[in-house]
Formats: structure tokens, C-alpha cells, sequence
């Protein structure tokens, strides 16, 4: 019988691993990126979140943790993540024939055939 | 009641909300190219006028001629055009993992990079003894030979006056892509 299943992609914590890509130096620390104006955290690194860095978080109640916990904070750069977003969707769309992009780093895969097993890693 | 001729919603007013759109400003004499590109259909021409963009405007067909040319002396007469060339086409072998990162130093001036040039870098490629890597050590990309030695992995330069980084224990190569072309202009306002 053949099925509709879906599979959903999500980047993990997609501004910060962007960031990280181009510099080395944000490896295993705690880093958030900060929305427009830094307002507020949009993106936080498995190392933020571990502090209790919650998502959309004005950034001035997480300047405590700068100095004790070394919390780096970026401006965001949207070409960047776009940049990086599309080589993800190019990436991602040679898996299936059809992909329905959901957002800047959340995808959704359709597949029709009968399949009995998807492992996604 | 107000009189339903009057204010209020009318179902099926205005722009199917089919997609977001904008409303853009340009000169008048680019308005009849627009309008063409506008209703261009795929597997169409493009208008007169212009040029060919792919998706991401990345693709830039440039008109190639075949002859090989000679420092110092030119070929005349030879006129033949073979086809469009596009250098990422060319070039680029894994697009969704190539990046440009630009070089500085003159550490690897014996293998063609000079200060300044731009590296075309792919990630996809699985680096091995020989190539030419972009690597990440304590931390600072660094562009270097990729060399074995009886202890592991070493980094080389390309220049007698520098010596190699041979990793001490507590130090991490990250090897982050190979250089797999070198863009180094010769023109003096380039």
C-alpha cells in the first residue's frame, strides 16, 4: 500500500551553527546570536541554552552571564544565514522529489512510495 | 444595517493573496525589458538587453575562445567562438559546499597564493596528504600543505621562511575544506 509519509528537517540551533562555520573560535562556547538592534536572543548554542539562556530573551537580561560564564552574543547577519539556508535546501532537495521549505532552517519532506523505514540522522 | 453596496468586506476584492509582492521603482526605458522578463515562460529566450542570472545570480556566461593564449604574443585573426563559459560551471564542482575565502600572508607564496588572492574552497572534498587545506588551528584559519610525517599530520607552508606546525598534544586540527583554485589578480585596478 502506498502512503504519504513526511519527514521534517530542523537545523539545530541554525544562527549559531552558521556562525560557528566561519569562526572556529565559537567551538564549544556558550554563544547566542541577537535579533535586529540585538534586541532579543533569537539563536543560542547548546552551551547558551545549558545557562538557561531562554529563546526570544531580551539581551540585557543575559549580560549577567557575559562576564562568570564567557556568554558571547553576535549581531545577526542575515545574508549569511540565507547563504547558508540555501545551500541546505540544495543539499536536502537531492534526497526527494519533493521538498516544501517551511522556513529559514525547517524543511519538509513528502514521499509517496511505499516505504517501509526512514532513518534520518 | 448599513446597505451591503456600501463599505464593509467585499469577499473577492483586490490581489489574490497568493504571495507577498512589492512595488519597485525604476527607470522608464527599463519598464518594456521588464515587462518582457515579467512574462518570460520557461525554456524561452531571454529579451535582447539582457543577461542571463540563474536563480541565486550566481551564473555568468562569458563568451570563450578556445585558442590558447601566448605571453607575449598574441594571436590575431582568430575570431572563433566556441561556446559560453561560465566559471563557476567550470570551476566549482560542489556549489552547496564551495566558499571564497580570501588569502593573507605570504606563507604559501611557492604554491601560487599570494597576499590578497581568493581561494575558492571546497567542503566536500575529503582532504588527504598533498592537497592545499584551509585548516583551523588554536582556534585561526590557516592555509596550509597538508603533509604526513611518521607522528600524524603536519601543516606545511609554501615558503622557506616559515616552518611547519606540527600539532602538540594539546592542539586540535580541524581540517575545514581544500583549496581547489586560486583567483589572483593581475590588473592594477582590480
Amino acid at each position: 500500500m502506498s502512503k504519504r509519509v513526511f519527514a521534517i528537517v530542523d537545523c539545530n540551533n541554525f544562527y549559531a551553527s552558521c556562525e560557528r562555520v566561519f569562526n572556529p573560535g565559537l567551538a564549544g562556547k556558550p554563544l547566542v546570536v541577537l535579533s535586529n538592534n540585538d534586541g532579543c536572543v533569537v539563536a543560542r548554542s547548546q552551551e547558551a541554552k545549558a545557562l538557561g539562556v531562554k529563546m526570544a530573551q531580551p539581551w540585557f537580561q543575559c549580560q549577567h552571564l557575559v562576564k562568570p560564564h564567557g556568554l558571547i552574543a553576535l549581531s545577526s547577519n542575515y545574508a549569511l544565514y540565507a547563504d547558508m539556508s540555501r545551500r541546505v535546501m540544495a543539499i536536502l532537495a537531492g534526497f526527494t522529489p519533493e521538498q516544501e521549505v517551511y522556513s529559514i532552517d525547517e524543511f519538509c519532506w513528502h514521499f509517496r512510495a511505499n516505504l517501509k523505514l526512514i532513518i534520518v540522522k | 444595517m448599513p446597505s451591503p453596496s456600501r463599505g464593509g468586506r467585499r469577499p473577492g476584492a483586490g490581489r489574490p493573496a497568493k504571495e507577498p509582492t512589492r512595488v519597485v521603482r525604476l527607470p522608464e526605458r527599463l519598464l518594456p525589458l521588464v515587462t518582457q522578463l515579467a512574462t518570460i515562460k520557461p525554456g524561452q529566450g531571454l529579451p535582447p538587453g539582457a543577461w542571463a542570472l540563474d536563480d541565486h545570480g550566481q551564473s555568468m556566461a562569458l563568451p570563450f575562445f578556445s585558442t590558447p593564449v601566448r605571453a607575449g604574443f598574441p594571436s590575431p585573426a582568430e575570431d572563433h567562438q566556441e561556446d559560453r563559459l561560465d566559471l563557476n560551471s567550470l570551476l566549482v564542482r560542489h556549489p552547496e559546499a564551495t566558499y571564497y575565502l580570501r588569502a593573507k600572508g605570504d606563507s604559501m607564496t611557492g604554491a601560487g597564493i599570494q597576499d590578497g588572492d581568493l581561494l575558492m574552497v571546497d567542503r566536500a572534498i575529503e582532504a588527504t596528504p598533498g592537497m592545499i587545506v584551509v585548516a583551523a588551528v588554536d582556534n585561526e584559519f590557516t592555509v596550509k600543505l597538508l603533509e604526513t610525517t611518521p607522528s600524524g599530520l603536519c601543516l606545511a607552508p609554501a615558503n622557506p621562511s616559515y616552518s611547519k606546525i606540527i600539532l602538540k598534544d594539546a592542539q586540535e586540527l580541524t581540517l575545514w575544506g581544500v583549496v581547489i583554485n586560486v583567483i589572483h589578480t593581475v590588473h592594477p585596478h582590480g
